[in-house]
């Protein structure tokens, strides 16, 4: 290897932000670190929550996501296209020829609505900032009707999103004093709201004494926007006059094109623990792309970075010393405005999530500033 | 005995993985063929059979295979729906 190891990121999201700034802290001057984004927009996607509510705005959300990165580090604007695992080249589709010596697949998940035939943009959606203020102009109008919030496919990132949108909406609802006038309705794919157990049992009793009509079981077939009905492949349907639904997922296509190991979907095969690609020694994959049975949540790529990072430490420096990522992941679970719930747990322990907490609102709401001040840039 | 046209193996996934591979696997056969799909999570026991019979499918067999079951699943006629549009 040349004398300064070369490190490629692709994706500055907040997994490939995170990952760089700790390899850019623990390498100093060993490494040569470039990231590859088309954008360098930083988006606080936990913020759409608010958005959907009149709490936030779009702007409000997005950074430069170049100022979040070491300044010494490359950054490259442009989409990659493929990479050749065996010539360790990464491929832009603004043809640039990017060589590595270790790889970190950080590109996160892409939305693929346009995968179901049925769905066109009358079926609202809050998973980008664009979609979230479009749920809220429209619910700010309403004054009556049945709001369905549902899930199009697993997996999907931030799984407890959906649920603190029927709650928030909810809230929202009640302190119009209009709640009266409105069904929500909840559909979920699996036998309980939430597929945590030990957080199920607090959450779906609470939404259901809340006046949220919980539908399990229901895995969306085909909604008929014109007629404004869901269909679930197990025979149910339901009239709606607003419908919320979270679009499918899927990792980007260059991880199919390029042969990198991966499952149905796209999602990046890797090491429980190392966060190693299967077959691939200086190939490392981070937050949502993984194919991890953990949430896909920032808090999952946060614990993961140090990881990644002490991992390729370690080769640089020929040490046989092998970091583990043990599963952990914290997130916050609003139940109202002004409460929340805090959610811990890792591989082997499951969450014990005591009661909706104040403390835990007030941590929540003032973590959009802690994460661009100190979680992003690799300090906490 | 029905046709296995698929086998899944969703070992090493937890909840709801095995339920949602089976899911999968079952849109991609046809009516009265069977989906065999692998689980080494509990929680399958009891999600597999309840789901199949609310969706109206029919749980063949719970294979024991030791550390892991097979749950064999025939793919019944798809529900039909109140309206239909024109
Ligand atoms: C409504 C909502 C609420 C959420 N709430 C929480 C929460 O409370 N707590 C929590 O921990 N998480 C939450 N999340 C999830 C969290 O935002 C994501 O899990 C996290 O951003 C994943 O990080 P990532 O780096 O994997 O992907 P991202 O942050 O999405 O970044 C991926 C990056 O890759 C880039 N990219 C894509 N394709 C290419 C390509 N071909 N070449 C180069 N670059 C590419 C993109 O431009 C992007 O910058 C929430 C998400 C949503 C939608």
């Amino acid at each position: 290897m040349a004398d300064k190891a070369k490190i490629v990121i692709i994706g500055a999201g907040t997994g490939g932000t995170i990952v760089a700034n700790k390899l850019n802290k623990k390498l100093k001057r060993k490494a040569e670190i470039t990231v590859i984004d088309p954008e360098f927009k930083h988006i606080y996607q936990p913020g759409y929550l608010f958005q959907i509510v009149g709490r936030e705005t779009e702007k409000g959300l997005i950074r430069d996501g170049t100022k979040l990165l070491p300044k010494k580090s490359k950054k490259v604007r442009a989409a990659v296209d493929r990479v050749d695992l065996e010539k360790q080249v990464v491929y832009t589709n603004d043809n640039q020829e990017i060589p590595y010596d270790y790889l970190i697949i950080a590109s996160g998940s892409r939305l693929v609505p346009q995968k179901l035939e049925w769905w066109n943009d009358k079926i609202h959606q809050f998973y980008t900032p664009q979609g979230a203020a479009k749920v809220y102009d429209h619910l700010k109008d309403m004054t009556e009707g049945t709001i369905v919030i549902s899930i199009a496919s697993m997996p999907y990132k931030c799984p407890p999103a959906p649920l603190e949108a029927a709650l928030l909406i909810d809230d929202y609802l009640r302190r119009k004093k209009i709640r009266d006038k409105f069904n929500i309705v909840f559909t979920s794919p699996i036998n309980r709201a939430f597929s945590i157990e030990t957080v199920n049992t607090i959450v779906q009793p609470l939404m259901e004494d809340r006046g949220i009509d919980v539908r399990t079981f229901f895995n969306v077939d085909e909604v008929d926007t014109e007629e404004k009905v869901l269909y679930s492949l197990e025979g149910e349907e339901i009239d709606y006059d607003m419908l919320i639904m979270i679009p499918p997922h899927e990792a980007q296509p260059f991880i199919e094109k390029s042969g990198i190991p991966h499952e149905e979907g796209g999602w990046v095969e890797v090491d429980r623990e190392t966060l190693k690609v299967k077959n691939y020694d200086n190939v490392y994959a981070i937050g949502d792309t993984t194919n991890l049975p953990i949430s896909k949540a920032g808090s999952t790529a946060h614990n993961q970075a140090p990881i990644i990072a002490k991992n390729i430490l370690a080769s640089i420096k020929n040490s046989n010393k092998v970091y583990k990522y043990d599963g952990h992941v914290q997130c916050f679970f609003i139940t109202e405005i002004g409460k929340s719930l805090f959610i811990d747990f890792n591989y082997t322990n499951p969450p014990y999530p005591g009661k909706p907490s104040r403390r835990y609102w007030w941590f929540k709401l003032a973590f959009k500033e802690l994460y661009y001040r100190f979680v992003a840039k690799g300090i906490v | 005995m029905v046709e296995v046209a698929k086998v899944v193996d969703a070992r090493g996934s937890f909840c709801p993985g095995p339920l949602m591979e089976l899911i999968r696997a079952l849109k991609s056969v046809e009516v009265g063929q069977a989906v065999e799909v692998y689980s080494e999570d509990q929680g399958s026991l009891k999600d597999i059979p309840a789901w199949a019979e609310k969706a109206g499918h029919k749980l063949i067999e719970i294979k024991d295979y030791g550390d892991y079951r097979g749950f064999i699943v025939e793919k019944g006629e798809k529900k039909s729906r109140r309206r239909k549009k024109e």
